[in-house]
């Protein structure tokens, strides 16, 4: 296998969405990494890296730039346009010369003299507000969340409160009551503006406030002070900047909006009084358009500007909702799975002459999915091998990022962009599965193979009863009416044990196990030859994990489907199959039938799984699993050791 | 290895062993209020439990999901105020003589190690921060040179390489993280670490080396440790004695191997028959579980509860061995009849 | 049920406090606004009139704490005093006559930016990568940066002004009266599209992003890739089981986006002199018509909060998970 290429892409982010197979996560990340981590959950965006990704991100410099130059052009104004802006140096209402470049407002004022000194007061405005009212923000929120219970209910009663006031109509009138001036204006925007801060800040400090590390903190003795402001704040630094950016828009709008309502102080120049001395005077009318056009440009660029930063922000700490650059290469339908288009059975393995009487329900050779991210490759399978026959469960166990789940989405065609079958072929009952067209693969999935998900609670659509999610599955596949559908559906509830009045119910209504018999209903409800299970039981509790094992012995026993059956945990695994494969960084390492894996195992890494799972009976004796760090590089092709038993050779243990 | 506790060796605070436990928890109780504001409803997650960790011992402390074991691990770092109940480190009635907050002197008593070893890291600071925080705030290290020593003999404590001191978070694995979390709970040498969950969260293969260091640090510097876990196999593995929880309450203790070589309680029972081990197949007969369910779950078909007997008086605990305890009436002295019945219909003992 | 009834609870408590401030602050402000007022309208008004005036703003010698008993009373009866500006119209009755343009202006838009707003998002998380997802959003970020008088003003400029292409001010021509016939109805609609459009054109694309990055997320969900592997269209994929999902935030921010809404419609009202509070709150604060500005500001307030209200229920039938908590 070969993960050792460069760059610390935020590839694996932009693919580790829900349950997708999140193997290039962890081996994406193994270059910035000391050693190689395989943890189950993605990294945490950091500020120093935050920092860097923002100013590599397009839309930022962009935005970064046009800031700066109103920035200069503001605070160089007085060299630019020396002369106090507001006095008449022409005739009035003049188009655009030589000599007003501009042109001249109706008094007979210099247009970009007046639009460059606008920009001092506008953004000294737009930025005061900003700091001030995210700095009420930072504080309402840190306070909420970290002391919590009557401070939270009351400062987030008043936010709330504060927030759904009609900003505008309330500028009016507490600007009308409120002597004139720029320091009004300023005062009424942050009494305005704050709320929307302090709601998106306190909620935020909340999650944080129940994160762990809070915690192990207040354990370790830190008062609260620190923890407010040394370990909360700077996990909160990328939204308290989004936030700013939002006020500051805010406050450069309603600062205009207010002043061209005439209830500024009309006196002081800025864009907005620009702008309502543009409208008094009747410039429009008169088509006078550029006594009109400057000063709406320039809070428009600014707030543009203002807003792609902001999006860039955003993007940055979720990648997810970056545009995806389109890939000539591969067919890329919604649902439709992608498949590099000359995908070949290419090349032999050892699985293939593993001599099986009949056409296997799946076989599935060399098959290579590849993770394809703006700067380099991962290879999340890599060329993988294995038959199963008709009834037969045929277990996969490998921890997470190992590739197990990326094999069993494939198998089905789910993988989503970036990952791509790039080698190999599926086949089901004799049929070449990445060849299908979208219509055939439809009516594939779910009738021939069907999948039980990890989590059930999040694999059932939560506003749509458990009924209406069954039906779905006839209506779709079968000419059926929605009252026989829905008898149907009725009958398969049963099947799992399960009332039919439940029908009715929605997911959250139902408990965990309860949850998981639905999906499994679901899945035999086509009678599928097949069914994939993704570790349908890691996410429960042992004796309803053993309900839900012991219910699928019984609808195999009655259906005879065929099982492809996931997990981390070998021993169950040894009970539950009759064959079964050990996955390392995407390739096989051991394959043989369960008995002979639980008395014979022979990879290093099928003994350290097997470790993980101390007897329950017999005398206690230590046991060793893998060392953090260890890895095993360079996996070779399965060799035969037995009858029926592979295993890749093994001799190197790498420390890494 | 050894699965004897060694009692000779005093904790690093050097209170010599007296017998007393280190930690000793009576009638702990926990209300969580439900709703909002003004909402007076609540649920109890912890019903009065009872459990002593010894001095240099490993309790472990299994259950499900939602028995109420992580909250007696909050409930003992001082996260969450218990509702009622008294709890004893060193002999000291801590709710009373620090009512609202844990003083420093507690938290350097008591440690704790979460189950998120990506949560429990402040992914904004270097591992070096949460070692040298936890030396300076509770002064294990007062000279610079000093400090430099301490952190590299935690590195080298949780078989960690001292360069990593320099790295942050999100660029270790799993298991380094939770490593890195062990050594800022030894950094205060404390007495007792209070484990929830360590291993659940990651790669199986690295499970073990977390196990076998708590092991070793149980041996080596005789720290007591309260191991919160929902394996069985785990707890068997490396725990001395085992509590067993079901819905917030006790419901049998004992020793980690006796108890599930012959477990008591109905509940105990249904949890290892369900826990998959294929040196064991075939032990466990669907009949069998399915009566254990009911039994458990379903308190109708419980003997006992057709008279009422369970609502209206809460089992004690009955002694049924050494050092091990049941709370089910049917180990009331008279019940012991009704036991039998229930051995004969399940042939159940490994 | 208990949900629906706290959040009516919280919205009255808001209320509650848009009308104490409102009760604050003529009392409070500096420099005597309502002195300034009287001193500036007091010759047309009846001794009954004054006196009335004088006890809103809490110019006699009662003790505030019955003041304010005294203005919750007449706040929820209704009874506002008179307009200044418009005398002696009560501010209950300029308000009735003005709200009804704000209704059809701000509905209008809202509803239109809504549809297509979220349509778009919809279309353009499902499609990444494409022209909706990749060039539509800058676009509209842009546009939704100009201020919303600016733009309305271009537009009058541009299609008033410059084309002729659309009358230039009020709702409807000047010398027709308001009925149900052809001609005037038409006439409204020629008058509103303009302002509604502005509306439309700076609002959509906040929505249209909003709704596109829920949609993303939401499609990264398991139950997305369990419909797919369930085999269902793409087009029930996206609505039935994606987009019903997005909708749920969307709902939300529908309420709360509601005030930045009704201050856009209030500058495009002014632009266009268009009949509606928004602009009639400017006369009034012109004319330092207090109550008649005090008037509004509760009005819309009022309004806010009801749409507010209305929307936790709709969310109540959208999400089964409220109904039960």
């Amino acid at each position: 296998m070969s993960v050792t290429e460069s760059t610390s892409a935020s590839l694996g982010a932009a693919s580790g969405a829900g349950s997708r197979p999140n193997a290039p996560l962890e081996l994406a990340s193994d270059a910035t990494a000391p050693t190689a981590p395989t943890g189950p959950s993605g990294r945490t965006a950091q500020r120093r890296g935050f920092l860097r990704s923002l100013l590599r991100n397009r839309k930022a410099t962009v935005g970064v730039g046009i800031l700066i130059l109103f920035g200069a052009l503001a605070l160089l104004a007085p060299l630019l346009a020396p002369e106090d802006p507001t006095v008449i140096t022409s005739a009035g209402s003049q188009a655009p010369s030589a000599e007003h470049l501009l042109g001249t407002t109706a008094k007979g004022q210099d247009v970009l003299a007046l639009t460059l000194w606008g920009a001092r007061s506008s953004l000294a405005v737009g930025f005061l507000v900003g700091i001030a009212a995210t700095l009420v923000g930072v504080t309402v929120g840190l306070a909420a969340a970290y002391f919590g219970k009557v401070t939270d209910d009351v400062l987030s009663l008043v936010t709330n409160v504060f927030l759904l006031l009609p900003g505008l109509p309330l500028l009016v009138v507490l600007a009308a009551f409120l002597p004139p001036g720029t320091g009004t204006v300023v005062v009424v925007l942050i009494v305005t503006g704050w709320a929307g801060a302090a709601r998106v800040l306190r909620s935020l400090a909340l999650s944080i406030r129940a994160k762990d590390f809070v915690a192990a903190a207040t354990v370790t003795g830190e008062g609260s002070g620190w923890i407010m402001f040394r370990e909360i704040l700077p996990n909160m630094a990328s939204i308290v900047m989004s936030t700013f950016l939002g006020v500051v828009i805010f406050g450069i709008g309603s600062q205009a909006g207010l002043e061209f309502l005439g209830l500024g102080d009309v006196s002081v120049v800025s864009w907005g009084t620009n702008l309502y001395w543009a409208s008094n005077d009747g410039a429009l009318m008169i088509g006078a358009w550029w006594a009109f056009l400057p000063s709406g440009l320039c809070i428009a660029l600014v707030a543009f500007a203002l807003a792609l930063l902001n999006y860039a922000v955003d993007e940055v700490t979720n990648p997810r909702l970056r545009v995806p650059r389109r890939r000539r290469a591969g067919v890329h339908a919604p649902g439709g799975g992608t498949v590099v288009a000359g995908a070949a059975e290419t090349g032999t393995s050892p699985e293939s002459e593993d001599g099986h009487r009949e056409t296997p329900v799946l076989e599935v050779r060399d098959l290579t999915v590849e993770y394809r991210g703006e700067n380099r490759t991962v290879v999340g399978a890599d060329r993988v091998s294995f038959t199963i026959g008709e009834g037969e469960v045929f277990g996969l166990a490998g921890e997470s990022g190992c590739g197990k789940s990326t094999v069993a989405h494939a198998i089905m065609r789910l993988l989503r962009e970036p990952a791509v079958i790039t080698e190999g072929s599926v086949r089901f009952c004799g049929r070449d599965v990445l060849a299908m067209s979208d219509d055939e693969l439809r009516s594939f999935r779910w009738r021939d193979v069907a999948m039980v998900f990890q989590s059930a609670m999040n694999s059932l659509n939560p506003v749509m009863t458990i009924g209406d999610q069954i039906v779905d599955v006839f209506t779709t596949h079968e000419r059926v009416s929605r009252t026989e559908a829905w008898r149907r559906a009725g009958d398969l509830l049963e099947l799992v044990k399960i009332e039919r009045s439940r029908l009715r119910s929605y997911p959250h209504q139902l408990s965990g196990g309860m949850r998981q018999r639905v999906v499994i209903a679901m899945a035999v409800a086509l009678r599928p030859r097949l069914l994939i299970m993704d570790e349908p039981t890691t996410a429960l509790d042992v004796v309803v994990q053993q309900e839900i094992i012991a219910q699928i012995a019984d609808l195999r026993r009655e259906l005879g489907f065929a099982v492809l059956f996931i997990t981390h945990d070998i021993s169950l695994m040894i009970e539950l199959s009759d064959r079964m494969g050990v996955m390392y960084g995407g390739r096989f390492v051991e394959s043989a039938p369960a008995g002979t894996i639980l008395t014979d195992p022979r990879h290093p890494y099928t003994h350290a799984l097997m470790n993980a799972f101390p007897p329950l009976t017999g005398p206690r004796t230590e046991l060793s699993g893998l060392a953090d760090g260890v890895r095993f590089t360079d996996i070779g092709d399965l060799v035969e050791v037995a009858s029926g038993h592979w295993v890749a050779p093994h001799d190197e243990e790498v420390r890494a | 290895m050894t699965a004897t506790t060694d009692h000779t060796r005093g904790p690093a605070g050097g209170v010599t062993d007296d017998g007393t436990p280190v930690v000793q928890i009576r009638g702990l109780v926990k209300d969580f209020p439900v709703g909002g504001l003004l909402s007076r409803r609540t649920f109890r997650a912890l019903g009065g439990v009872d459990l002593d960790v010894r001095r240099g011992e490993i309790m472990a402390l299994v259950g499900e999901s939602g028995s109420g074991k992580s909250t007696i691990a909050r409930c003992v770092a001082r996260l969450e105020q218990p509702t009622s109940g008294t709890l004893r480190v060193d002999g000291v009635d801590v709710l009373k003589t620090e009512r609202r907050r844990a003083s420093r002197v507690y938290r350097a008593k008591v440690q704790i190690v979460f189950q998120d070893p990506f949560g429990s890291l402040n992914p904004a600071h270097r591992v070096e921060h949460f070692l040298a925080r936890a030396l300076r705030l509770h002064r294990r290290a007062t000279s610079a040179a000093a400090l430099k020593g301490r952190l590299a003999e935690l590195m080298d404590t949780v078989d960690l390489d001292r360069a990593m001191l320099d790295a942050y978070p999100h660029e270790l694995s799993g298991g380094q993280r939770q490593r890195v979390a062990i050594a800022r709970a030894l950094a205060v040498e404390p007495e007792v670490i209070l484990a929830d969950e360590p291993t659940s969260m990651l790669d199986v293969s690295v499970r073990i080396g977390i196990l076998n260091l708590m092991r070793r640090l149980r041996d080596e510097r005789g720290i007591s440790l309260l191991y919160i876990t929902h394996d069985l196999a785990a707890a068997r593995y490396v725990a001395d004695r085992t509590t067993v929880m079901f819905a917030g309450e006790v419901v049998e203790a004992g020793e980690s191997t006796a108890l599930m070589a012959d477990p008591a309680h109905p509940y105990t029972r249904l949890l290892l028959s369900a826990v998959p081990d294929p040196r064991r197949a075939g032990t466990f007969d669907p009949v069998e579980r399915a009566a254990l369910r009911a039994q458990v779950l379903g308190a109708t078909t419980c003997p006992y509860a057709a008279d009422g007997q369970c609502r209206d008086d809460a089992p004690a605990h009955h002694v049924v061995g050494p050092g091990w305890t049941v709370r089910c009436h049917l180990y009331r002295p008279q019940a012991r009849v009704a036991r039998r019945a229930l051995d004969v219909a399940g042939t159940a003992s490994a | 049920m208990r949900f629906v009834l706290r959040r009516l609870g919280f919205y009255l408590l808001a209320f509650w406090v848009s009308v104490t401030l409102n009760f604050l602050l003529p009392r409070f402000m500096p420099g005597d606004p309502v002195s300034r007022m009287f001193a500036r309208s007091q010759s047309r008004m009846t001794p009954e009139q004054i006196t009335q005036l004088r006890h809103l703003f809490g110019l006699d010698d009662r003790p505030l704490w019955q003041q304010y008993l005294d203005y919750l009373g007449n706040v929820f009866t209704g009874e506002m005093g008179v307009s200044i500006s418009r005398f002696p119209t009560p501010v209950v009755e300029v308000i009735a006559g003005q709200i009804g343009w704000t209704v059809l202006l701000g509905g209008t838009a809202l509803l239109i930016a809504v549809v297509i707003g979220n349509l778009l998002g919809i279309l353009a998380a499902w499609r990444r990568g494409g022209f909706l997802d990749s060039m539509l959003p800058p676009v509209l970020v842009f546009v939704g940066s100009f201020p919303y008088f600016w733009l309305a003003m271009g537009a009058l400029y541009l299609f008033g002004v410059a084309l002729g292409w659309f009358p230039l001010r009020h709702a409807f021509s000047a010398g027709s009266s308001p009925d149900w016939t052809g001609p005037f109805v038409s006439d409204v609609a020629m008058h509103l599209v303009l302002p509604a459009v502005t509306i439309v054109v700076v609002s959509i694309g906040g929505w249209m992003l909003a709704m596109r990055n829920t949609m993303i997320a939401t499609n990264a969900e398991d139950y997305i890739v369990m419909a797919e592997a369930k085999g269902l269209r793409p087009g029930r994929i996206m609505f039935r089981y994606a987009a019903r999902n997005a909708m749920l935030p969307a709902v939300t921010s529908f309420g709360m986006s509601l005030g930045f809404v009704v201050g856009g419609a209030l500058l495009t009202e002014v632009v266009f002199a268009y009949p509606g509070v928004g602009y009639q709150l400017l006369a009034a604060v012109q004319g330092l018509d207090y109550p008649l500005m005090q008037g509004i500001f509760l009005t819309i307030t009022a309004a806010v909060l009801l749409v507010n209200f209305l929307v936790d229920i709709v969310y109540v039938r959208l999400d089964p998970r409220v109904r039960v908590s």
